[in-house]
């Protein structure tokens, strides 16, 4: 059998990114071709100029194609980044009935069936749209953590479902974008999510994780514990908010501001630095200047620690600020920034790195960072939606994916 | 009504809604507009309104929510689109429930928010349950006027207990009591609305009354008749079970007297009427209608709706809070302020009412060192 062969779009607000890989039976991933272009057109993960989008689109894609030497087919999975993402927790139940129809008795398979159904019937405002939903662990009379509840004795059946919602119009527009290609979206999926299938260990979701995806015009967030997703969202602000902060904070111009910001930027005001000048090239028409190292840094640290802390609120705000054992991981193109894991380190009061990617090939070192962690997380969504078509191990994996129907947490 | 005239709505939620309105639809004069919801068919069925809104079949399957909250806002909350239709167009809803209950209870703040979003303004007639319906059902109660609050005008409270005629009662009696104290107070808020008086009670007085109310709303409704009819209207009115506490009305920071009589209307009751009601504080908010129907020869009738506290006006802040009103909340936000400049025109990103697009050295006032 030849290994499911998937294409990622990710429209980003910086980047549009595409990525061709093989799925291998072990699940690692094999890449064939990335495609790069600098993104226009796009801002807070929003389109805001259709044409100019489509143009950045199919340039990255034709890169792609030319660096896999295929085509990219005729359908892609599309990393739905910002959309400002939410999440919502849903809990349904059902009584459990004897065979006498009384209360109480053994739960069967289509208690559980059941109980997923109803937990899945979440009623969404028009203008949201549903990314992914994600099941989380049965509760039996009262008592939560059950992952498979079948032949236990029980009054009541209960089970969570997790619910990652976007703005409809923004999600829409992208896969309208995608079709103008012409490609056909298979799927969107949420890109906090996609960077985190690329960058957790079993391991690390199990102990309990934030993923940070620091993108150009959002921020991503994703939580884990015991396995499970908890807690999702998206904030509408990201390295460009930086680079425009600059460019008032001081007086340059959008290049020259996205420029300093890469070579000079740091999330942290290093006190040693504090009397360092900076030198701006001269460039036509503007004489050069000379800007305090420490007024760049603390625009950045103030942004920065800002989101950070936004994000810590909202795991707060659910109890889950104490279940971050395997601390904050940062992806994205924002994660390049200095200091930024000493930053997240003191925002969160938990250890912080840099998500790598693993279990993956292809990818030069360089490329190897945290950037590409979205659309590679896509390519690992995307496959392991195709999974249980395969027919290898066939009836254990569509008894599996019965059973967790709502959609895996890998 | 003619076209000038505002849409008034009467809307009835639940079982209490839908009974309630059957009791008061025939006697309403004509021109009155009544529509009920409710996901037990049965119920529905037999109510003589004929704008009826079946709901959540999906849910219940036709009966009732079986006092479940969840399954009623549920319910009403998969009904939105046409509940909006049926909303559209209206500009003041009273709403009419019962709460304690599954469907009336769970719907009524669905249905307060949509309104608040469809920009109509709300009136929430409440009967709250009986004391041996047991603290649950006082809870659920207790729990939706808090939900309601949020979003609704105005909230008058009717416990059940304190609206039933004394003595040993038929329940018949019982239910004709509180239809009739709701009827009295829809019904003449209608009126003094609906027709042109002497000197009537528009729109706009009612909408100040509600948006500065704080939500909670005491309501006293009276007839009188005959020789010395004024006096005898002012002591029910002070005494009327509802109110409880006739300093109520003295105290009240806001309050509209609507007075409904016959042709043979005097000045003279009118001003006493007002002068025995009016809350004796100088910064009193007091509004005066007055109607005249030829079918009250002989009677005079009045309501009272007194604001228990008065404040600034709240306005939803869009994220399911609320927030005071700065200037004219009613003029929505110019277009031009909700898009960003610097960011292509992508829409702002407000988090926590603040603006994140402002870079945050500003917002935070971190001075940049120079």
């Amino acid at each position: 059998m030849t290994a499911p062969f998937i294409t990622a779009l990710e429209i980003g607000t910086s980047t549009i990114k595409v990525l061709m890989a093989e799925v291998r039976e072990d699940g690692g991933l094999m890449v064939a071709g990335l495609g790069e272009c600098e993104s226009r057109g796009v801002r807070k993960g929003e389109i805001v100029e259709f044409e100019m989008a489509l143009d950045a689109v199919r340039r990255a894609m034709e890169a792609a194609e030319a660096a896999a030497h295929k085509s990219i087919g005729e359908s892609v999975y599309l990393v739905a980044s910002g959309g400002r993402a939410e999440s919502l927790l849903h809990i349904g139940g059902i009584p459990v009935l004897n065979e006498y129809e009384e209360p109480g008795g053994e739960i069967t398979r289509e208690d559980i069936d059941q109980a997923l159904e109803v937990a899945r019937k979440i009623p969404l405002p028009d203008d949201r749209i549903r990314l992914h939903t994600l099941q989380q662990n049965f509760e039996v009379d009262g008592r939560g953590g059950i992952v498979n509840p079948e032949r236990m004795l029980a009054e009541e059946l209960r089970v969570g479902m997790l619910l990652i919602h976007g703005q409809r119009a923004v999600v829409e527009n992208l896969k309208k974008l995608t079709e103008n290609v012409p490609v056909v979206c298979t799927d969107a999926a949420f890109g906090g999510f996609c960077s985190a299938l690329a960058v957790l260990t079993p391991e690390q979701k199990r102990a309990g994780v934030v993923v940070i995806d620091l993108g150009g015009g959002t921020t991503d967030f994703i939580v884990y514990n015991a396995g499970l997703v908890k807690l999702a969202g998206s904030i509408a602000v990201g390295g460009d908010h930086i680079t425009a902060d600059i460019c008032s904070g001081l007086n340059l111009n959008r290049r020259q501001a996205e420029a300093l910001k890469k070579e000079s930027g740091s999330a942290l005001i290093n006190r040693l630095q504090s009397d360092q000048n900076i030198s701006i090239p001269a460039e036509g028409g503007f004489s050069g200047r000379v800007v305090r190292a420490a007024a760049l840094h603390t625009i950045i640290n103030s942004r920065m620690e800002e989101i950070f802390k936004l994000i810590a609120e909202k795991i707060e705000d659910d109890a889950l600020s104490g279940m971050l054992t395997a601390g904050v991981i940062l992806t994205g193109g924002g994660s390049a920034m200095e200091g930024i894991t000493d930053l997240a380190q003191q925002v969160f009061n938990a250890p912080c790195q840099v998500g790598r990617v693993h279990d993956c090939v292809g990818l030069s070192t360089k490329q190897e960072g945290a950037r590409f962690a979205a659309a590679i997380g896509c390519v690992r969504y995307a496959a392991s939606q195709i999974k249980p078509e395969a027919p290898i191990r066939a009836a254990w994996r569509t008894w599996l994916s019965k059973l967790w129907g709502g959609g895996s947490h890998e | 009504m003619s076209e000038l005239q505002k849409k008034i709505l009467v809307f009835g939620l639940g079982g209490a809604g839908c009974n309630t309105l059957a009791r008061i639809a025939p006697r309403a004069p004509e021109g009155m507009e009544f529509a009920v919801m409710d996901c037990d068919f049965q119920t529905l069925e037999a109510c003589n309104i004929e704008n009826r809104l079946a709901v959540g079949k999906a849910l219940t399957d036709g009966l009732s929510t079986g006092g479940d909250i969840e399954v009623g806002r549920r319910c009403a909350e998969n009904s939105a689109s046409q509940l909006e239709t049926l909303l559209s167009g209206v500009d003041l809803l009273m709403v009419v429930t019962g709460l304690g209950g599954g469907f009336g209870t769970g719907s009524a703040p669905v249905v307060a928010r949509m309104a608040r979003h469809l920009g109509l303004t709300t009136l929430f007639f409440t009967v709250l349950p009986f004391p041996f319906e047991g603290l649950v059902a006082q809870g659920k109660a207790h729990s939706a006027v808090r939900k309601l609050r949020t979003y609704a005008d105005a909230i008058v409270q009717m416990p059940n207990a304190l609206i039933q005629p004394e003595g040993d009662v038929l329940l018949e009696d019982s239910l004709e009591r509180s239809s009739r104290t709701l009827a009295a107070g829809v019904i003449g808020l209608w009126r003094m609305l609906a027709y042109t008086g002497v000197c009537n009670l528009d729109f706009s007085s009612l909408h100040t009354m509600l948006s500065y109310c704080d939500a909670f709303c005491r309501f006293a409704c009276a007839t009188a008749t005959g020789e010395g009819r004024a006096d005898a209207l002012i002591d029910s009115l002070r005494t009327h079970p509802l109110v409880a506490d006739s300093e109520i009305f003295e105290k009240a920071p806001g309050m509209i007297i609507g007075i409904t009589g016959g042709s043979d209307l005097k000045l003279s009751e009118v001003q006493q009427i007002a002068e025995a009601l009016a809350p004796k504080g100088e910064e009193c908010w007091v509004k005066i209608g007055l109607a005249t129907d030829p079918a009250f020869a002989g009677r005079i009738s009045a309501i009272v709706l007194a604001a228990e506290a008065w404040k600034e006006p709240l306005v939803d802040d869009g994220r399911g809070g609320l927030k005071p009103l700065a200037g004219d909340g009613k003029q929505g936000e110019l277009p031009g302020l909700k898009r960003s400049r610097t960011f292509g025109g992508a829409e702002r990103t407000i988090w926590n009412g603040e603006d994140l697009d402002v870079p945050t050295y500003i917002r935070r006032k971190i001075k940049l060192p120079r």
